[in-house]
């Protein structure tokens, strides 16, 4: 078992840029969820129950049977495409990169319950390296001259297929992966013997782990049409971003203008300025529910393509959702900075730019602040700053985080530690509010989302620097 | 003049201090005003640890508790120890992040993992309600 609870263990926590640092998101309750509304109980209820299922986008329905009542969600599950059901085992049955067979099982087990027909058709629907890559493992066939050589006891163990030429039996001892692949033959001999003869044979000889190899590329250039890019793409989304002049010069007025001056305060208070925006958009007629939605869409996968970065993976609904907040209340505030909050111009921009430039403008916007703060420690401690600016620069955060609470905890107060570690953190944040009990005290953040939050951190941090200036003066 | 295993207990205590820190510090999220403790012993060959996540008042207690024979499964005292709050700590993950619907059994039952077994039991308790109660069921219901 891997040390969880080493230093690189909590490095890698602080990395993902939302796990270890405490925040809300004061907007969260308006966000729009993460899940498209998907009625399940007005498609079971319908004419033409099958069509209606069919016809919702394979990820919109995954998150919709994951987060909904057991008992509906099971009702849908005969109703679904192939393309549907192949995204939830892409979803659900692999860990670590790793085909996790107990929870394909989980989901074919549903299948079962409804009868062994279903579970045939849906475990043959499946891609063919799917069918084999879960049975690979566990399979061992063997010909008549083979099983006469067996000793007795061993014999007991395989089964005959119906020719009594051919023996098999399910390796390995789990009682889980016996009862399904028993349950799986059995129901797949009543319907079609020729397969079964062909998945247990090919089950049995292909080179462990080829199929899942195979599948695991095939996988991943699925879950990349639904946003889930590799980690290398992930992480670029992190990295310095050149274009931030070029964006504000494009959408500002003809005079020029530079990025500090960028920057209007125009906070709404009450909503995220990017959600009251596409509000406009919708009620006054420059954009149909379509286009808003697709909008609203870019956003989810803009959340599940920062995914890979902040180690969420693609079945885990509430980290997504959680990523969500964070990528959309950032952009919410590149939004303003560009339109200056003009919601015209800011309609005019979604609609123009894609979420990840909008979004990678503001991480840049964060930049000169964290030079500062980089600057004013290096006059206390050279070494210390050089190397938090390394680990930012190369998008190490976590590494940055760790160094910063390590090493200023006890020189500087408290407070100031959290502040600056929001200020590095994957997706900077402002200090909320400092909670605090007789046995705990603890700084929370809000997500950077507006023109204000973002004066608040720069004053926080500027505010650090000038109060341990007057103490070495001192 | 401090004996050697006082010595030694000093250090164990300031280590799970450590760890709690580092706890609250990986799983902060999820945290609100609940933090960490950390216990450890050892008693002829079984380690015992018990991680509690609980809040000031104690109206949200949860003891999780692992415990490991060292000598049957071929592990040192210390080696012992690292496996089974690695093995707390994935659970507490799975706890937290899952929604905190994921629970353990309130005895002991036997939990494998990489080929080593050790027990686990866990119970959440709201020790302030049971405070009040027990301080209520002491005192006369009827005042004559």
């Amino acid at each position: 078992m891997a040390d969880r609870l080493s230093e690189d263990a909590l490095i890698r926590s602080l990395d993902s840029g939302w796990r270890s640092l405490v925040w809300r998101d004061p907007f969260s309750s308006k966000n729009r969820p993460l899940v498209q509304s998907v009625d399940l109980n007005a498609i079971l209820y319908a004419e033409n129950p099958e069509a209606l299922a069919q016809a919702v986008p394979r990820r919109d329905m995954y998150l919709a049977l994951v987060t909904a009542d057991p008992e509906e969600a099971l009702e849908v599950l005969p109703l679904l495409s192939d393309e549907q059901f192949v995204s939830i085992v892409d979803n659900e049955a692999w860990k670590d990169g790793h085909l996790a067979v107990h929870q394909a099982i989980r989901w074919l087990d549903l299948y079962k319950h409804l009868g062994a027909e279903q579970l045939y058709k849906r475990f043959r629907q499946l891609d063919e390296e799917y069918q084999v890559a879960l049975l690979n493992p566990y399979i061992e066939m063997v010909d008549e001259d083979a099983f006469e050589k067996l000793p007795q006891n061993e014999q007991d163990t395989f089964s005959a297929l119906p020719c009594n030429t051919l023996w098999w039996k399910v390796k390995g001892g789990d009682d889980k992966i016996q009862e399904f692949v028993t349950s799986l033959v059995s129901a797949s001999m009543a319907e079609d013997a020729a397969y079964v003869y062909s998945l247990l044979g090919m089950a049995s000889m292909l080179p462990p782990n080829e199929q899942e190899a195979l599948l695991k590329q095939f996988r991943d250039a699925r879950l990349e049409e639904d946003g889930f890019v590799s980690l290398e793409e992930s992480l670029d989304l992190f990295a310095p971003f050149g274009a931030g002049k070029d964006l504000i010069s494009k959408w500002s007025s003809p005079q020029k203008e530079d990025q500090s001056s960028a920057m209007v305060r125009t906070d709404s208070g009450s909503a995220l300025f990017i959600d009251s925006v596409l509000r406009k958009a919708a009620s006054s007629g420059v954009a149909d529910s379509v286009a808003v939605e697709n909008i609203q869409k870019g956003f989810a996968y803009l959340a599940n393509a920062v995914s890979a970065a902040c180690q969420v993976e693609p079945d885990d609904v509430s980290g997504l959702k959680s990523l969500l907040q964070q990528v959309k209340c950032m952009s919410s505030f590149g939004l303003d900075v560009l339109s200056k909050g003009n919601d015209d111009k800011a309609i005019e921009i979604l609609f123009t730019e894609f979420p990840k430039v909008v979004f990678r403008f503001a991480l840049s916007l964060f930049d000169g602040i964290r030079l500062e703060a980089i600057s004013s420690l290096k006059a206390q401690d050279e070494k210390l700053a050089n190397k938090i600016e390394l680990y930012w620069r190369s998008g190490k955060f976590g590494a940055a985080l760790w160094l910063i609470d390590k090493n200023l905890s006890g020189k500087i107060d408290p407070e100031s530690v959290e502040i600056l570690k929001g200020l590095f953190n994957r997706f900077p944040m402002v200090k909320d509010e400092v909670m605090t009990d007789e046995k705990v005290w603890r700084v929370r953040f809000r997500p950077v989302a507006t023109v204000g939050d973002y004066e608040a951190l720069v004053s926080d941090v500027r505010r650090i620097f000038s109060v341990s200036e007057q103490e070495a003066l001192q | 003049m401090k004996t050697s295993q006082q010595t030694h207990e000093q250090a164990l205590v300031e280590k799970n201090q450590d760890l709690a820190s580092l706890l609250e510090k990986k799983y902060g999220q999820w945290l609100g005003q609940r933090f960490f403790e950390v216990a450890s012993s050892a008693q002829s060959s079984v380690v015992h640890v018990k991680v509690t996540i609980r809040n000031a008042d104690k109206s949200f207690f949860y003891p999780i508790e692992g415990r490991i024979n060292f000598e049957d499964q071929d592990l040192g005292e210390q080696e012992a120890r690292d496996f089974v709050l690695d093995y707390i700590d994935a659970y507490i993950e799975e706890f937290l992040t899952g929604g905190e619907e994921t629970y353990l059994p309130i005895d002991w039952a036997n939990f494998d993992c990489e080929g080593l077994e050790l027990q686990l039991r866990g119970q959440i308790l709201n020790v302030k309600l049971e405070e009040l109660a027990d301080q209520l069921m002491g005192q006369p219901v009827l005042k004559n």
